[in-house]
C-alpha cells in the first residue's frame, strides 16, 4: 500500500489550452496546477488539441492531439460520417470565442484529416481555439485520446471542463485507469438558468457519471453539481485556486490623475457586464471624474456599446476588446478599482491577479473567489445600488482602500497553488490506491 | 464585612439604514427606526422582561438583602420611551423598590472620554439629566462605555463630583493586586475605584453554556464556592451585559435559573452581602491607589481601546467625527448636533473591527466591517456638507443685514 504513495505518479490530463496559447482563466488554472504538482514529483502528460511547439514543457510533457497518429482507418471514417461534420452552433454558448477568432472560423473552415499518402496513418487537425466546429473537435479529441491512453502509461486521467470529458471517458475505457473531472465552469454558470445548451449538459453529466472524482473550484460549483448535475456529495472535493505569483512591481506606471475603475472578462451573461453598466451610470451622476474600462470581448459587447452611448457616459467609458496579459498587467497597475460583478462564477482568478496589483476588489457575492477572500467588498451582482456604494467608497475613502488592500496581502498568501497542488495529489494518491485494489479483487 | 456587587449594563444602539453615497447631500434621515424599534422589542422580549421579572421577584423575596446596579444609556431611555413604555415602566418599578443603583454614564455609549474632555462631561450631564426626568433619581457613581477608563478619566469625574467608580480589573494594571477591594485614583484620592472581577464575571458572561468548558455546568453552588476560594473576598464586582441573560444565553442554558439561586446559596452559606456601588463606597475605605495611564476596557482580550481604535478605518472614522466638534456646537443647530452625537455610539466603531471577517457565528452573514465603515462614512459626509451649507447660509444673512444696514444708513437723513 505504501509503495503506491511513495512511487512518483503519472497523470495524463486532458485540457483546452496551455500558456502561452490561452484566452481565458482555463488554461492559466491548468498551468498553475500542473507547474505545482510537477514541483511535487508528479509526472504530467499533458493534451492539448493542438500543441505549438513553444509551450512550457519543463512544467509537463505537453502532447498535441493533432500529432498524434492514426492506425484504425475504421475510426477514422465513422468519425467522418458521424455528426462530427462541420456544425455551426451559436457562438454565445461557446466559452471564450472572440470575434476576430469567430470570422477566421467562419472563413477558413479547418479541413478534419489530413491522410498522408506514404502511409496508413493518419492524423487529425485540431485548431485548439473555441471555434464554430467545436462539437466534431471535442469529438475528434477524444478518438485521438483513445490512441494516446493506448500508447502511454499511466496512473490516472485528470480532465479538464466539458470539452476534454469525451477524451477523458474513452481514455478511461481503454485503459481502465480512474478518471478525475476538474469542474472549472458548468453549463449554468455560462448560459444562467433556464436556457442551457443540453448537448453540453449532457456532455458534462456523462462526464461526472463516469468519474471516479469530481473536483470543482468552488463550493458554489459544488452546489450546482449537486443539484443541477445530481452527483453524489461523496464524489466531489472542493479545491479553490491559486494564484500565481506576477511580479506587479515590474509595470508600474502610475503617472496618472483620473479615477480608473475596470471591468475584466468576457462580455457575456455571465459575466455579469450590464450590471457594471449600471453601477458606472450612478457612481458617474455623482462623480464625473472617474473613467470606467471594460476589457475583453463577447457576445454581448455591441448590446453594452450601445447601453453607454444611449446613457450618455461614452467619454468615461472605455472598451478595450480583448487584451494580452501585459496588457492587462498595465490596465491592472493603473486601476483604482477592480469590479467583477459575475452572476454566476465558479471562482474567478481574475481578482486575484487585481489584488495583486493592489487594486481593492468588488466582487459579486455569486463567485467561488468570494468564498476564500475575505478582504473584499462583497455585493448581490443584482444590487447596482451596493455595486456603486462600493466602487465609490474605495474611490473617495484612501483609508479604506489601503486598509483592505493591505489586509488582502493576508488572503492572497493563503491562495496558493502549490497548496491547491498538495489537495490534488492527495486525492490521486487516494483514487489510484482504490482503484487498484478495485481491480486486483476482480481479477483475484 | 463582604459584599457581592451585580452590574448590567442596558444598552442597545439606534440602527443606521443603508445610506448609498447618492444621498449625500438630500437625504438628512440617518436612522431606520424601525428596525431599532424590531431589535429593542426583540431583545426585551428575550432578555429585559423576563429579566426584570426575576430581580422584582429576588427584591420581593429577600428584600433589602438583594441589591442590583444598572446602566442604562440616554440612547436606551430615549428608545424605551418611543418604542417599549412597557419596558421602561418595568424598569421604573424596579428602581422604586431602591434596591437598584443607577449609575452615570455617556448619553450616547460614546468613547468621547478619550478624545473630547468637554463633550465627555457634557453626555454625563445630559445623561445625569435623563435619568432624573425619568426615574427621579440622580446617579452618583459612574460607569464608562464599556468600561473605559483611565487616571486622567478619574480625575474629570472626580471634579464633577462623582464618589467613584466601576472599571475594569484588567490584569495588565492590577498586577499582582486582587481585584476584590476598592481602590482609589492616585491623582484625585478620594475618587474610589471598584475592579470588575474578570475571570468570575466572564465565567457567568462568557463560558457560561459552553459545554466544553471544564466548569460546565455552572451552578450558583459551585460559583460561591469559587468566590470563597480567594482569600481577597472583600468585594467582588461582577459585571455584564444585562443581554447575557436570556439573549447572549439562551433561557435554556439555565442562566435564569442560576441567578435566582444565587441570593439563596449566598444567605446559605456565607455572610456576603449584596451591595451597591455607592453602599461600598460608603461602607468600605480604599487601600490603596493605582496608577491606569492608559485607558483600560471589558472589550476583547486586549482589555484597552484596541476592539474600537485597532484599525486605521476605525480611527479614521473616529478622529473625522471629533474633527466636526467645534463646528458642530457653533452652528448652533439642534438636529445636527444630535445627529453628531448618535453617530459617536462605540458599537458603531466596533462594527468596524476587522475580527468579524474572519469569525464565524455572525448572525448576518452578509455583515462586513467595510461596509459598515462606507455606511458611516456617508453619513459623516452628509453631516459635513450640512455644516458647510449652514456656514454659507449664513454668511448670506450677515451679508444681507450688512448691506440692509447700510441701505438703512442711507436713507436716513
Amino acid at each position: 500500500m505504501e509503495c503506491i504513495l511513495k512511487k512518483s505518479m503519472t497523470i495524463l490530463m486532458f485540457g483546452w489550452e496551455f500558456p502561452p496559447h490561452i484566452t481565458g482563466g482555463l488554461g492559466t488554472a491548468c498551468f498553475g496546477l500542473t507547474k505545482s504538482l510537477s514541483m511535487m514529483g508528479v509526472n504530467i502528460i499533458f493534451v492539448v488539441p493542438k500543441a505549438y511547439g513553444d509551450e512550457n514543457n519543463e512544467v509537463a510533457n505537453v502532447v498535441g492531439a493533432d500529432s498524434v497518429p492514426f492506425n484504425n482507418i475504421d475510426m477514422i471514417e465513422s468519425a467522418q460520417k458521424s455528426d462530427f461534420k462541420y456544425l455551426s452552433i451559436n457562438s454565445a454558448l461557446v466559452p471564450y470565442l472572440s470575434e476576430e477568432q469567430y470570422y477566421q472560423m467562419v472563413n477558413n473552415p479547418t479541413t478534419c484529416i489530413a491522410k498522408k499518402e506514404d502511409s496508413k496513418t493518419a492524423y487529425f487537425s485540431f485548431s485548439g481555439t473555441y471555434g464554430p466546429d467545436l462539437y466534431s473537435e471535442v469529438e475528434r479529441y477524444s478518438i485521438v485520446a483513445a490512441s494516446i491512453a493506448d500508447s502511454y502509461s499511466f496512473d490516472a486521467i485528470h480532465c479538464h471542463d466539458w470539452l476534454t470529458y469525451k477524451a477523458g471517458i474513452e481514455a478511461k475505457r481503454v485503459s481502465k485507469k480512474p478518471l478525475l473531472i476538474h469542474v472549472h465552469a458548468t453549463e449554468y454558470d455560462r448560459s444562467g438558468t433556464g436556457k442551457i445548451n443540453q448537448r453540453i449538459y449532457d456532455i458534462e453529466r456523462q462526464g461526472m457519471e463516469a468519474a471516479d472524482k469530481i473536483i470543482c473550484v468552488s463550493n458554489l460549483t459544488k452546489d450546482i453539481v449537486v443539484n443541477h448535475y445530481h452527483q453524489s456529495i461523496d464524489k466531489i472535493v472542493v479545491i479553490h485556486n491559486g494564484v500565481e505569483k506576477t511580479y506587479s512591481h515590474m509595470v508600474n506606471l502610475k503617472r496618472k490623475t483620473k479615477k480608473i475603475v475596470t471591468f475584466l472578462g468576457r462580455i457575456t451573461y455571465q459575466k455579469g457586464p450590464e450590471y457594471f453598466v449600471n453601477a458606472a451610470y450612478k457612481v458617474m451622476e455623482v462623480d464625473k471624474d472617474v473613467h470606467f474600462v471594460m476589457v475583453g470581448s463577447g457576445d454581448m459587447y455591441n448590446r453594452m456599446v450601445a447601453l453607454v452611448a444611449k446613457s450618455g457616459m461614452a467619454d468615461r467609458f472605455h472598451f478595450t476588446g480583448f487584451l494580452q496579459q501585459n496588457e492587462v498587467n498595465k490596465i491592472l497597475s493603473l486601476s483604482d478599482v477592480y469590479v467583477m460583478p459575475s452572476v454566476s462564477e465558479p471562482f474567478g482568478i481574475s481578482a486575484l491577479e487585481a489584488l495583486q496589483f493592489d487594486v481593492p476588489i468588488v466582487i459579486s457575492r455569486q463567485s467561488g473567489v468570494s468564498e476564500v477572500v475575505d478582504n473584499a467588498l462583497k455585493v448581490d451582482y443584482w444590487d447596482s445600488d451596493a455595486m456603486a456604494d462600493a466602487i465609490y467608497a474605495l474611490l473617495h475613502h484612501s483609508t479604506l482602500k489601503r486598509t483592505m488592500t493591505k489586509a488582502a496581502k493576508k488572503d492572497l498568501t493563503n491562495l496558493s497553488w502549490q497548496a491547491a497542488a498538495f489537495k490534488l495529489k492527495s486525492i490521486y494518491s487516494e483514487v489510484i490506491k482504490f482503484t487498484q485494489l478495485d481491480y486486483s479483487s476482480v481479477e483475484g | 464585612m463582604n459584599a457581592i456587587c451585580l452590574n448590567f449594563k442596558v444598552h442597545l444602539p439606534y440602527q443606521y439604514k443603508k445610506y448609498h453615497f447618492f444621498n449625500i447631500g438630500s437625504d438628512h434621515e440617518y436612522v431606520d427606526y424601525e428596525a431599532g424599534k424590531h431589535m429593542l422589542r426583540q431583545v426585551a422580549q428575550r432578555c429585559y422582561m423576563p429579566a426584570n421579572a426575576m430581580m422584582m421577584d429576588l427584591i420581593e423575596k429577600y428584600g433589602n438583602k438583594v441589591s442590583f446596579t444598572f446602566t442604562i444609556s440616554g440612547t436606551m431611555m430615549e428608545m424605551m420611551q418611543i418604542f417599549a413604555p412597557e419596558l421602561l415602566n418595568s424598569f421604573k418599578q424596579l428602581i422604586t423598590t431602591g434596591r437598584i443603583e443607577l449609575m452615570a454614564t455617556p448619553y450616547y455609549h460614546s468613547l468621547a472620554a478619550i478624545k473630547s474632555s468637554d463633550e465627555f462631561k457634557k453626555q454625563v450631564k445630559m445623561h445625569q439629566k435623563k435619568t432624573m426626568e425619568i426615574f427621579g433619581v440622580k446617579p452618583r457613581n459612574f460607569i464608562n462605555t464599556d468600561m473605559v477608563y483611565a487616571d486622567y478619566i478619574g480625575v474629570i469625574l472626580s471634579e464633577m463630583g462623582f464618589k467613584g467608580a466601576v472599571v475594569e480589573g484588567a490584569k495588565h494594571v492590577l498586577g499582582w493586586r486582587s481585584p476584590n477591594y476598592v481602590y482609589s485614583n492616585p491623582i484625585a484620592r478620594n475618587f474610589k475605584l471598584l475592579f470588575r472581577n474578570q475571570d468570575l464575571s466572564d465565567d457567568i458572561a462568557i463560558r457560561f453554556s459552553n459545554t466544553f468548558w471544564t466548569g460546565y455546568p455552572l451552578t450558583a453552588e459551585k460559583f460561591l464556592d469559587w468566590i470563597m476560594r480567594d482569600p481577597n473576598h472583600r468585594t467582588i464586582t461582577i459585571a455584564m451585559d444585562y443581554r447575557v441573560l436570556g439573549d447572549y444565553m439562551d433561557t435554556s442554558s439555565g442562566i435564569f435559573h442560576f441567578f435566582t439561586n444565587i441570593p439563596r446559596t449566598v444567605f446559605q452559606y456565607t455572610d456576603f452581602q449584596f451591595l451597591t456601588p455607592d453602599e461600598i463606597f460608603n461602607k468600605m475605605d480604599s487601600v490603596a491607589a493605582v496608577y491606569i495611564p492608559n485607558e483600560t476596557s471589558w472589550q476583547a482580550a486586549e482589555r484597552d481601546t484596541s476592539f474600537w481604535l485597532g484599525n486605521d478605518l476605525q480611527r479614521d472614522f473616529f478622529n473625522k467625527l471629533y474633527a466636526l466638534e467645534e463646528a458642530v456646537k457653533y452652528s448652533n443647530d439642534k438636529a445636527l448636533l444630535n445627529d453628531w452625537r448618535r453617530l459617536q455610539d462605540a458599537d458603531y466603531l466596533g462594527d468596524m473591527n476587522l475580527r468579524w471577517l474572519t469569525e464565524q457565528n455572525i448572525s448576518n452573514k452578509k455583515f462586513s466591517p467595510y461596509n459598515a465603515y462606507i455606511n458611516l462614512v456617508n453619513i459623516y459626509n452628509d453631516l459635513e456638507m450640512r455644516i458647510q451649507q449652514l456656514k454659507f447660509s449664513r454668511m448670506v444673512v450677515r451679508k444681507k443685514m450688512r448691506n440692509e444696514k447700510s441701505e438703512e444708513l442711507v436713507f436716513e437723513p
